[in-house]
């Protein structure tokens, strides 16, 4: 799990000192949580 | 978040490696050429957005994945020691930093204290299990709960 997470951490973290950080859409962030196999009811953004 | 609010945001968070640290509102102020009320302001609709997170003194808590407060959470990355907010901001300190690390912590159920290399994006063990208590669609129902 911690494996998983750090390979999430790494999709979702990596753009957070980019001179032009944009902030990303929800449906961007669904995306990166089903990239790396978070899916279901526990996973899902409001 | 219009481009006014987005460019205090992007100068907050350039400040984080120069400092070791999110910036105290005086020092964005400086950094991004406003005067402090106007800082104050900004920073409270990126709070409001979710793009930071203020304590009760308006200065920053969390400017994920970094802490402004001491925690248990401490990151060994880029010649410098950090504050996480949590294990997944742990490993994103090493991610938005672009470096490897080492990661340290204790099990919150029997004390027992964790370190953890990040090397490449990875982890060098995969015993560790992390426990995440909060549903997504309520991670910002209490953040620092989260």
């Amino acid at each position: 799990m911690a494996q998983r997470l750090c390979e999430l951490a790494f999709a979702w973290w990596s753009d957070r000192l980019d001179p032009d950080w944009r902030p990303r859409t929800r449906d961007e962030s669904q995306a990166i949580l089903e990239r790396v196999g978070l899916t279901g009811e526990f996973w899902q953004l409001p | 978040m219009d481009d006014r609010d987005r460019r205090v945001r992007n100068v907050t968070y350039r400040l984080i490696p120069e400092l070791g640290r999110p910036p105290r509102a005086a020092e964005a102020a400086r950094a991004a050429g406003l005067a402090p009320r106007e800082l104050r302001d900004a920073w409270r609709r990126l709070h409001e957005a979710h793009a930071l997170v203020l304590g009760d003194d308006r200065e920053i808590r969390m400017a994920h994945p970094f802490s402004a407060v001491p925690t248990v959470h401490r990151v060994e990355a880029a010649g410098r020691s950090w504050y996480a907010n949590c294990p997944w901001d742990s490993f994103g300190i090493c991610a938005s930093l672009g470096v490897d690390g080492r990661v340290a912590s204790s099990c919150p159920d029997c004390g027992a204290r964790i370190e953890l290399d990040v090397y490449r994006g990875r982890l060098d063990a995969d015993e560790a299990i992390v426990h995440l208590l909060v549903p997504a669609a309520r991670w910002w129902d209490d953040i620092a709960f989260t």
